[in-house]
C-alpha cells in the first residue's frame, strides 16, 4: 500500500476517544420507563378481547330472545283479536 | 434487568459504545440517538446473553447493528421523501453533517475525506475497517464481533484497502 494510503489510516489514529454528554444516561432511563408504562401485556390484552367477546354474544343472545319474544306475542295477539284458534277441533264447539 | 446492574454496564461500555456510533456515524446527535438505542437493547435482552461471547463482544455487535439499522432507516426516509430515485441501488447511505468530536480542528477537513470515502465502502469493509485502524481489535477480537472467521477479516481488511485506494485515485485533490 501506497505512502498516501498509510498516512490516510494514520489520520484516522489520531482521532481521540470522547466521553458522552452527561446526560444521556438519564435519557435512556427515560425511554425505558416509558417502554414500561406503554406495554400492554399480552395476558391483559387477551382478557379484554375475552370479555368483549362476551359481552357481544350475550348482547346478541338478549337481542335475539327478545325478538323471538315480541313475534309470539304478536301471534297471540291476533289470535285472541280474531278469535282465532290453532287446533282443528271444529266439531266440538 | 434492573437500572442498577443497567448502570454498571452503562459505566463500563459507555465509552465503547459512543466512540463506535460517532466512528459509524461522524455525528454527535446520531451517535446519541444511536447509543441510546444500544443501552435499550442490552436492557431488553441481557436475559438473553448465552455467554458464548465476551460481554464487550456482545455489545460491540450489538453497536455496530443498531448503526448500521439506524443509517438504513435514514436512507428509507429520505427515499420516502422522494429526494432519491426509487431504483438507486447505491451502497451508500445516509449520513448528517460530519461533526465529531473526537477529531482535532487542524486534521479535520483531512479526516472528513477520508470518512467519506470509507462511507462508501461496503458496510462489512467499514464496520473491518473501523474496528482495525479506529478501535484497534485484533482480527480475532473482529472475527467475534462480525461472526467470520479471522480469514475473512482478513480478505475484508485487504479488500477496503484495495477499495480506498482505487477511490483515492479517483478523487482529486485528496493530497
Amino acid at each position: 500500500m501506497s505512502t498516501t494510503d498509510n498516512d490516510m489510516l494514520k489520520m484516522l489514529n489520531k482521532i481521540e476517544r470522547v466521553s458522552p454528554n452527561n446526560n444521556l444516561f438519564y435519557l435512556i432511563e427515560k425511554r425505558i420507563a416509558n417502554e414500561a408504562m406503554n406495554k400492554i401485556s399480552i395476558q391483559k390484552a387477551i382478557a379484554a378481547c375475552f370479555i368483549l367477546a362476551l359481552f357481544v354474544s350475550s348482547n346478541v343472545f338478549i337481542i335475539k330472545n327478545n325478538l323471538t319474544n315480541k313475534k309470539v306475542e304478536a301471534q297471540s295477539n291476533l289470535e285472541t283479536a280474531f278469535e282465532l284458534t290453532t287446533s282443528n277441533q271444529l266439531y266440538n264447539e | 434487568m434492573n437500572i442498577n446492574s443497567l448502570s454498571n454496564i452503562y459505566e463500563e461500555y459507555n465509552g465503547l459504545v459512543y466512540n463506535l456510533c460517532l466512528n459509524y456515524l461522524q455525528n454527535i446527535e446520531d451517535a446519541e440517538e444511536v447509543t441510546q438505542d444500544v443501552f435499550l437493547v442490552i436492557h431488553k435482552k441481557i436475559d438473553d446473553f448465552s455467554g458464548k461471547s465476551s460481554l464487550k463482544t456482545w455489545i460491540y455487535k450489538i453497536t455496530v447493528n443498531q448503526c448500521l439499522d439506524f443509517l438504513k432507516a435514514k436512507k428509507r426516509k429520505k427515499r420516502f421523501g422522494f429526494l432519491l430515485p426509487l431504483h438507486d441501488e447505491s451502497n451508500a447511505f445516509s449520513y448528517s453533517d460530519f461533526n465529531h468530536p473526537g477529531v482535532l480542528l487542524e486534521n479535520k477537513e483531512a479526516t472528513e475525506n477520508i470518512f467519506r470515502l470509507i462511507n462508501e465502502l461496503p458496510p462489512n469493509q467499514k464496520t473491518a475497517l473501523i474496528l482495525k485502524t479506529i478501535d484497534e481489535l485484533s482480527q480475532k477480537e473482529i472475527a467475534d464481533v462480525m461472526e467470520i472467521s479471522v480469514k475473512a477479516v482478513e480478505s475484508l481488511l485487504s479488500r477496503a484497502k484495495s477499495n480506498l485506494k482505487e477511490k483515492l485515485k479517483n478523487t482529486e485533490g485528496f493530497q
